[in-house]
């Protein structure tokens, strides 16, 4: 199976691609900081950060709107995270509601705070991806490591990368092995049997584990190095 | 004539008490190659990984004339390159080069000695240019070849392949025996495929119920009807 998900774009050839992935990593990374440093940050430093991600994507040479469509994940945990925001912060009424019986106020600093909140989350993962989608994965780990991240770290982050789509492909054919012989009924039963294939899941992604254990092994792999 | 590989009467049994090898005999020469057939759960796999010291059974295993013990599986592992049956397995960096890179860095080579093996074994199997692309990004013939590359970075003098045909069409089938036909080395081929074993292989013993129940001649094992059909080959 083919998939290309998380970094499809990244061996492509465009201003950004060409960067030396240590000055990428450095200013995402300073773009992060600038961001997030503030609770309550004034309303022209997402806006600054969003000019940088636009200006910054019509160069990189990517299909129009990737970035932005998925950094839209986080919308949903962001937007139901902040939720009570607006009726907690303590200001200015800006509405006021009338929810069975009781009065709900809703403040002006609660709304803006919920707005930035929503906004920093977008921005910050928009920032990553297109960090992720300009960066061939392996040139991003040496970078890491130039920045001496601990080797282990290193070596765990290039383990999930690298086993995440065949990860991805088990579950696939688990899927499609159980919607081979699946007819559209018993709904409960159907699900009870989600059980079990997670387990064959687990089960397999263990004997994986150990079959790759060996094979490092047989190519001189000492433990003690980590 | 050198002794490649000399085991004998090897017993393994999994702790979960599955008995899979049970008395074990068998010599390879060096230089030649030599095919390991038998049906499925004959004990291949487990054979293989006692080749270095992966695993250790009751009985001796001997690689050119020296006893695997606890105590030099290194340099064992150094002399014996095993190719595992699912590439996926042994393919697990970012990167193609990485991958290649990772035995000969685990021998604590300097760089450019890295970087020689690392071209050496591409271009053994074809692979150049492919070298920075990710084990994900390429199709299952490439990725058994650059099992293979992987193996030959450590220089082994021993190759031991484990079913290097499953799941291989019939180009890949192909180009893979001319590659290893154009590696001059001891090599080991478990399988059944007996199309394949049969091409390459010099000598051939059939595994069966954990013994070496036959052992001979390529020619001679594989165009015995009666053996394929009782052992579970035909």
């Amino acid at each position: 199976m083919k998939h290309g998900f998380l970094d499809k774009f990244s061996d492509a050839d465009g201003f950004l691609h060409r960067r030396d992935a240590r000055v990428k990593i450095v200013a995402v990374g300073a773009v992060l900081v600038g961001l997030n440093v503030l609770r309550s940050p004034p309303w022209y430093i997402p806006a600054a950060a969003a000019t940088i991600l636009v200006a910054a994507v019509a160069v990189a040479r990517l299909p129009l709107f990737y970035v932005f469509r998925r950094a839209a994940v986080v919308l949903p945990f962001a937007l139901v995270i902040g939720i009570f925001l607006p009726f907690t912060t303590e200001g200015e009424t800006l509405l006021t509601f009338d929810v069975a019986g009781y009065k709900v106020e809703m403040s002006y600093a609660g709304a803006t705070l919920y707005a930035t909140l929503v906004a920093k989350a977008y921005l910050s993962l928009a920032f990553v991806t297109l960090l992720l989608a300009t960066t061939p994965f392996g040139m991003l780990i040496k970078a890491l490591a130039w920045f001496r991240v601990p080797a282990f770290f290193l070596a765990l982050l290039s383990f999930t990368y690298r086993y995440i789509f065949v990860l991805v492909d088990e579950c696939e054919r688990l899927r499609r092995a159980w919607a081979a012989r699946y007819f559209g009924r018993r709904r409960l039963a159907q699900l009870l049997a989600l059980g079990p294939a997670v387990g064959a899941l687990f089960v397999r992604s263990y004997e994986r584990a150990e079959r790759i254990w060996a094979a490092m092994l047989s190519r001189g792999y000492d433990a003690s190095a980590i | 004539m050198t002794v490649a590989v000399k085991i004998q009467n090897l017993d393994y049994t999994y702790p979960d008490g599955t008995a899979a090898l049970a008395g074990v005999d068998l010599t390879v020469k060096a230089g030649t190659t030599f095919g390991l057939v038998g049906a499925n759960g004959a004990g291949k796999s487990t054979l293989l990984l006692h080749l270095n010291g992966l695993l250790s059974g009751n009985g001796t295993v001997e690689i050119f004339g020296e006893a695997v013990t606890k105590g030099n599986v290194k340099k064992i592992r150094r002399r014996v390159g095993l190719v595992f049956q699912n590439p996926d397995d042994m393919l697990f960096m970012p990167r193609l080069e990485d991958d290649i890179a990772f035995g000969p860095r685990n021998l604590g080579l300097p760089d450019d000695e890295v970087a020689a093996r690392v071209r050496d074994a591409l271009a053994a199997t074809g692979l150049e240019g492919l070298e920075r692309r990710s084990p994900h990004h390429l199709s299952l013939g490439e990725r058994r070849r650059a099992s293979i590359a992987a193996a030959l970075a450590l220089r082994p003098d021993i190759l031991a392949l484990d079913e290097p045909t499953a799941n291989l069409d019939g180009r890949g089938r192909r180009e893979l025996g001319e590659l290893l036909t154009s590696l001059n080395r001891t090599k080991i081929i478990a399988g059944h495929d007996l199309a394949f074993v049969g091409r390459l292989c010099s000598e051939v013993a059939v595994l069966a119920g954990g013994k070496v129940v036959a052992v001979g001649p390529a020619n001679e094992i594989l165009g015995d009807e009666g053996i394929l059909r009782e052992y579970g080959l035909a």
